[in-house]
């Protein structure tokens, strides 16, 4: 192993020859090495020394290797010899590169003896050094010691440490996270453990006292989102060397990694907190910032994307035009005038119903992404990355523990689960009951700040601040996702295209067979979701995402700027933005089961605030029709017309047809046939007739997939359920105008079946069926 | 299978009937039929240098007395002409008499004995044939227009005959001076078929005559009918007499509908085909292009020789196409004489649509000319004239040379399919000729008479034994859903029906022009008006023959004046309302567009209200929209700022 020439220091222009001559007249003078001779003059620290050094000979940094998603560190092999030992030594294996080459954490001082120790515990043995601190390294004697500590203490036993160990090495996820998301250990427990084994104090009582205090300028220097997803915290900065933070797991080294990123060669002195009060004290300084960005994030950056401003002038005066030809021509050629609407409102009825029939068989025959289950079953707990969820709930403190109950069979390994739980700070009845609930370690509590508008793209909009997954969906609080949905989404932006943003999960109802509005709720989506979905994304044209369980690459979704708080149908907003971006949304075969409305008027309230959102985002992406052709390409375009415009105007227009055709029927009205030609009429017969009818059939197919056989014949009662529609379609128009922002709260518990019942009859999970 | 019965036993009856004399007492009779019964409503004018006339008379057996029997022509030549010119007067196609003109000046009557016809023709013919000049320049007399010679039309032909009676088919002569229909007061539902349909059937019998054929209610016997003139057609209902009689003048038929069908469906042997309109229901499926011949639009086909211009001119009406063609063309065939060898224009076929030039061709060098010509389908109207004019450029004017030219019968007008009707009274004819409806209150003798008038004016017009199925009133439940799908419809209803109609008739009403809202026709109480109006009911064309006021015999009237052969309004049919006062007074209204509407005095017509203020509606909403729109902006349009981020 080659021995560093200090000569460099002085050629890397780290240090002058005099300083040089210095520090060899002090390593004769105490017969120390180079790195103790740098720090006892005050020129270097030991940090910054094996820094330096790792530039100078292309060495390894251990925290480097640490921070190396391809590496873990494997305690085990060092359990070879009692942890005083590796003290001693000032050394640690960490873990075979090969069969014959292991990593080992050295210091500047055991650099050079450390092939001869390896090689008298293994023979054969060649070493690869990781360039360490001693503070590192004794931090990984304390990591080893800690299985001792916690054995002793009786916190866990000595099975549950090998257990704890097995993750650690097939996760690679820290030892502190595995103990507590898998609630092995209370975090505070496990503070006061560390505070026995590392001496570190713990901060966590004095946060809230006279005595604590934070320099938020200093926190500020870090990015919220690292700091979040590594779990600490700056506090202080003790003096021009060393910094003071707050960490979850003292021993682990990603955290050294980023501090050094900001402050290169600087001292690390720990002191240690939980991950809530991490979260909390992050919460605290970026409140306002993190509510900033969850309202005007998407405003600051792109304001015309964004539906806080509901009508653009043109598009008003637009209106205002068009409604002046209108009354003018009604007023002047009456007869004439009615002929070019109606034709117009037919034309795009049919089309959009047409497009709509086209789209499914589309979908019928085709579906992209679909993962096998021998896929799911070939992935190892390993690869599998973070996964954010985020749930918004308000007002809902009757379902919190079924939620947290729901979450817990998702078949992901829980400690690489990061569970958010979007709770109003306002909304102290859902706070208590899932307190109360006492949810495990990977759900955190996070508090979203009162303000304007409130809405659930606001609250997924702040938890996306503390997301710390690289993929990250949102489930409501009333969802049952498949278990393995999160496996299939990461299967599916694996083997989809790197332009592959979101995927969309397919959504049904558990209460399918309660009453009539959950029969044909169960039909529309599954129609929906099975159908016409996979039949927009075969045709690569844009994708409304639903409601939930929509899948993202975090970063992309932050690229995209999140959800926009003021559309209340953020998701179909954001999926269309996605494409304009140039992105793509794909469709997975797993099912999210939730509670299909069983009220009407909750019904009504929910629907009129989806046509609402679609109102909005149609709005939104007709600003510059010119722009979005150019970006969307003109078949796209049309598509998007057609698809959420189409869907506007069909239920809006179809109480209108079914009023004509009613009473042309019954009272045979002369004044009818005055102002319109009979073809008229009878085009808007034949195009209500064959409207309805494409809707029966397109019910009629949703049921095959998954063998609802039992629906079928509701799928004939589809033209009362699409006056429902209607209904909805008018109140989201007068809302439109009033309180465009106001979010129709759907309210969830109101099934009398409970969870997993009508899905799976057998008292199994839900599985999608058929193809 | 009892109507199969009942029409073989009728049919045996007709041929019994039409061999043997009915009634054997030899009369004789005397019989004037002037010119106007004919079809001559006014004097003939004869113009150019060798105009021809004829006029023939049908003849019904050998039994005319030569002796007595003769015509009269009352010719008045222009009073410049040269008396030296000639007028030839030829009988059966030989010449009879040759006149010159001084011998006819001023005006002169000239008496010529019939002969009869060779054995095996049916008509008399009466041809004239004239000789005009003015000066030697045959090109000046031609420019002057003084060219003339007119045939008036107190011209007649008087028939004695020695037969006293004829076959019952010979019943049916275009000679009478009047026909009158005389029907039970009290008529059920198949008599009162049989009435309508047989008022229709005599309509379309002397289509060409222009004999009017009279509406009565009652007993014969009151009528003071001249025996050498007049006829009458008799319903009655007795059971114990044949079903059709000829008494002389007089045709009894039995009042079933049966009966009248079987006499529609008897062609005399006299009469000339008529061109029988093919099947016109909408609904049927049609050839792409159809095509109808000169020769069935009953184009003579005579060649024309003269020394000047040479006229031809094909009247057809729309009945005849089975309705308004779409895409219409001309296909022309014709033969000539060359006029010159070298010359083209010295001969130029020019064509004219209702006096609408089409195109001219130069074919002075040729013999003939075949071409295709598209014709404006806007200019054609309910009877329409398509001129075929050869001009002739005389080179040498003191003698010039004949020519002679033939429109051939196999031109054809050809086209694609019909546009759609109107709901209006340019429907009429066209529109219905194929199975109609009529539904009329029976129990109105008024508006029965009416109805059958204007179901006559139908044939009439339309050339077609109209045949159509009666739907009693009283048997009507709903009048927004009536039974059966006709082609078309007719109703002679009580005016309290409310129908789709142009004007709703159980209210006062006034038609009034919106633009100065002055006001045209105004409903007055005490008054009564009959009206017929069109328009389409449950997608039907449709005519409802109604009334104003309480007295229902205007509706009589209306249809009485409607169906007057000499007045011939049917050609003058515009609009979609037609109104009638008792005094006669005819007049017809536009309510289809913006120009005329009906208002109706006891109640608040929104529509009116709107029309008349309606810029000030669009200015108001101009204004309250334009605030709207900007407190919507205000509220909503307004670009949203976001707040300056706090700090990092």
């Amino acid at each position: 192993m080659a021995s560093f020439d200090p000569v460099s220091l002085v050629h890397a222009g780290v240090l002058s020859e005099t300083q040089l001559a210095q520090v060899q007249a002090q390593q004769k003078r105490k017969g120390c090495g180079l790195q103790e001779a740098l720090k006892e003059l005050g020129m270097m620290s030991e940090s910054r020394y094996i820094t330096v050094r790792s530039q100078l000979t292309q060495e390894r940094l251990l925290r480097d290797w640490l921070n190396s998603k391809k590496h873990h560190l494997d305690l085990g092999l060092a359990s070879v010899r009692p942890p005083y030992y590796w003290s001693q030594v000032e050394l640690f294996p960490c873990a075979w590169q090969d069969k014959q080459t292991l990593m080992v954490a050295v210091t500047d001082r055991s650099h050079s003896y450390a092939l001869h120790i390896v090689q008298q515990i293994w023979p054969q043995a060649k070493i690869v050094p990781l360039l360490a601190t001693s503070t590192e390294i004794t931090r990984l004697i304390i990591q080893l010691n800690l299985g001792k500590q916690l054995i002793k203490s009786g916190a866990i036993n000595k099975q549950q440490w090998q257990d704890i160990l097995e993750i650690h090495r097939r996760t690679g996820s820290p030892i502190g996270q595995i103990l507590t998301r898998l609630n092995y250990i209370k975090p505070q427990k496990f503070v006061h453990i560390l505070v026995d084994l590392t001496g570190c104090p713990s901060y966590s009582n004095l946060i809230g006292t006279p005595a604590w205090s934070m320099d938020e300028e200093l926190v500020r220097h870090f990015d919220p989102q690292i700091m979040s997803k590594y779990l600490f915290i700056p506090l202080s900065q003790l003096d021009e060397k060393t910094i003071l933070i707050m960490v979850q797991d003292p021993l682990d080294m990603r955290v050294d990694g980023q501090i050094q990123k900001q402050f290169p060669g600087i001292e690390i002195t720990k002191v240690l907190g939980t991950e809530s009060d991490i979260t909390y004290l992050l919460d605290s300084v970026f409140r306002q910032l993190f509510s900033w960005q969850a309202v005007y994030r998407l405003v600051a950056r792109s304001p015309r994307e964004s539906a806080s401003q509901v009508f653009t002038p043109a598009q008003i005066l637009f209106g205002y035009t068009v409604l002046v030809l209108l009354l003018w021509g009604l007023l002047n050629h009456t007869s004439f005038t009615l002929c070019v609407v109606m034709s117009l409102i037919n034309l795009f009825y049919i089309s959009a119903v047409g497009f709509k029939m086209l789209l499914s068989l589309v979908g019928a025959i085709d579906r992209k992404h679909h993962i096998q289950d021998e896929d799911v079953a070939s992935l190892t707990d390993e690869e599998l990355p973070v996964y954010t969820i985020l749930v918004p709930v308000y007002n809902e403190p009757e379902i919190v523990s079924m939620l947290i109950k729901g979450l817990g069979q998702l078949d992901y390994p829980h400690e690489k689960l990061d569970v958010l739980l979007l709770l109003e700070e306002k909304d102290k009845v859902t706070i208590e009951a899932a307190k109360a609930a006492h949810p495990p370690h990977y759900i955190r509590f996070i508090y979203i700040p009162d303000s304007k508008p409130k809405t659930k793209p606001k609250a997924c909009n702040y938890g996306l601040a503390f997301a710390q997954g690289q993929y990250l969906t949102i489930y409501d609080a009333e969802d049952i996702p498949d278990p393995d949905q999160l496996k299939k989404a990461i299967l599916a932006f694996r083997h989809g295209s790197p332009d592959l943003v979101c995927v969309q999960a397919a959504l049904n109802y558990f209460n399918r067979d309660e009453n009539f509005l959950t029969r044909m709720f169960t039909l529309e989506y599954s129609y929906w979701f099975d159908y016409l979905l996979p039949g927009l994304e075969s045709l690569r044209l844009p994708i409304p995402l639903g409601g939930t369980s929509n899948h993202f690459r975090t970063d992309r979704l932050l690229e995209l700027g999140g959800w926009d708080p003021f559309n209340v149908t953020e998701d179909a907003d954001l999926g269309i933005r996605a494409s304009q971006r140039g992105y793509t949304v794909g469709v997975i075969n797993s099912t999210t089961y939730e509670e299909a409305n069983c009220r009407l008027k909750n019904w009504i309230r929910q629907r009129s605030r989806w046509i609402k959102g679609y109102m909005q985002t149609w709005l939104v992406h007709n600003r510059d029709p010119w722009k979005s052709i150019k970006t969307l390409g003109l078949g796209n375009w049309l598509a998007y017309q057609f698809f959420v415009g189409g869907t506007i105007v069909c239920f809006l227009s179809n109480p209108i047809l079914w009023l004509f055709f009613f009473y042309a029927a019954i009272s045979r009205a002369p004044w009818l046939e005055q102002l319109f030609p009979g073809w008229m009429l009878y085009i808007s017969l034949f195009n209500l007739i064959l409207g309805n009818s494409i809707g029966i059939y397109l019910n009629m197919i949703a049921v095959f997939r998954r063998k609802y056989y039992n629906l079928t014949l509701y799928a004939l009662l589809n033209p009362a359920y699409w006056l429902l529609h209607s209904a909805a379609s008018y109140m989201a128009l007068w809302q439109l105008f009033t309180k465009p922002f106001y979010w129709e709260k759907t309210i969830h518990g109101l099934s009398k079946v409970s969870h997993g019942h009508g899905a799976a009859p057998s008292g199994k999970t839900p599985q999608p069926q058929g193809n | 299978m009892r109507r199969s019965l009942g029409l073989i036993g009728l049919t045996s009856l007709w041929v019994v009937g039409g061999m043997l004399p009915v009634l054997s007492q030899p009369v004789r009779t005397v019989q004037k039929i002037p010119f106007r019964n004919l079809g001559f409503t006014r004097p003939v004018v004869l113009r150019g240098p060798s105009p021809e006339f004829g006029v023939s008379i049908p003849i019904f057996g050998r039994n005319l007395d030569t002796a007595q029997s003769f015509v009269q022509l009352e010719l008045a030549p222009s009073p410049v002409l040269k008396p030296s010119s000639t007028v030839r007067i030829l009988l059966n196609g030989r010449p009879e008499r040759v006149i010159q003109v001084k011998d006819l000046l001023p005006e002169k009557s000239i008496k010529i004995p019939l002969r009869l016809p060779p054995p095996g023709e049916r008509f008399i013919t009466v041809g004239i044939e004239s000789f005009l000049q003015i000066t030697p320049d045959f090109c000046e007399d031609v420019a002057s227009g003084n060219l003339f010679l007119t045939v008036g039309d107190n011209s007649f032909f008087q028939l004695v005959k020695t037969e006293t009676d004829t076959p019952i088919n010979y019943w049916f002569r275009p000679t009478y001076n009047q026909v009158v229909v005389v029907v039970p007061q009290q008529m059920d539902t198949p008599t009162a078929q049989a009435a309508l349909w047989m008022y229709s059937l005599l309509n379309y019998r002397f289509r060409e005559s222009r004999v009017p054929i009279i509406w009565f209610a009652g007993d014969l016997a009151s009528l003071k009918l001249d025996p050498n003139t007049d006829a009458a057609v008799v319903l009655h209902q007795d059971e114990q007499v044949p079903n059709i009689q000829r008494q002389g003048n007089i045709l009894r038929v039995r009042a079933q509908p049966d009966v009248v069908e079987s006499l529609a469906e008897a062609q005399p042997a006299f009469m000339a085909p008529a061109v029988q309109v093919e099947e016109t229901d909408p609904a049927a499926p049609r050839r792409l292009r159809d095509r109808r011949l000169f020769s069935e639009l009953g184009w003579p086909e005579d060649a024309k020789t003269g020394l000047g211009n040479q006229s031809f001119r094909l009247t057809f009406d729309l009945a005849q196409l089975g309705g308004r063609p779409q895409d219409l063309s001309l296909a022309l065939r014709s033969r000539f004489s060359q006029a010159s060898r070298d010359d083209s224009g010295a001969l130029s076929a020019q064509i004219f649509l209702n006096g609408t030039f089409i195109n001219s061709f130069n074919v002075g060098t040729q013999t003939q000319l075949n071409t295709t010509l598209a014709l404006p389908e806007q200019r054609l109207e309910r009877t329409n004239n398509l001129d075929v004019v050869f001009q002739v450029a005389q080179r040498d004017c003191r003698s010039p040379r004949p020519v002679t030219v033939q429109v051939l019968g196999s031109s054809y007008l050809d086209w694609n399919g019909f546009q759609r009707p109107l709901g209006t009274f340019e429907d009429v004819p066209q529109e219905f000729l194929g199975k109609g409806q009529v539904v009329v209150d029976i129990a109105n003798p008024a508006v029965v008479a009416g109805t059958a008038q204007v179901l006559g004016m139908l044939s009439r017009s339309g050339r077609r034994p109209l045949l159509p199925e009666l739907l009693p009133v009283a048997e009507v439940r709903n009048w927004n859903n009536l039974p059966q799908r006709p082609a078309w419809r007719l109703l002679g209803t009580a005016p309290g029906v409310r129908l789709n109609s142009p004007i709703r008739l159980g209210q006062s009403f006034e038609i009034i022009n919106p633009i100065n809202q002055n006001i045209l026709l105004k409903t007055q109480p005490g008054a009564s008006i009959g009206v017929l109006q069109a328009f389409f009911h449950q997608g039907v064309p449709t005519l409802w023959l109604s009334w104003w006021g309480n007295q229902p015999q205007v509706a009589q009237q209306t249809g009485a004046v409607l169906a007057d052969p000499v007045a011939s309004l049917v050609n003058q049919l515009q609009g979609n309302v037609v109104t009638v006062t008792p005094q006669g007074s005819f007049d017809y209204w536009n309510l289809t567009s913006d120009t005329l509407q009906v208002r109706y005095p006891d109640e608040l017509n929104w529509w009116l209200l709107l029309r008349r203020y309606r810029w000030v509606l669009l200015g108001l909403f101009l204004v309250i929209g334009g605030i709207l729109a900007w407190r919507l902006y205000q509220r909503l349009g307004r670009r949203a700022e976001a707040p300056t981020p706090p700090a990092p």
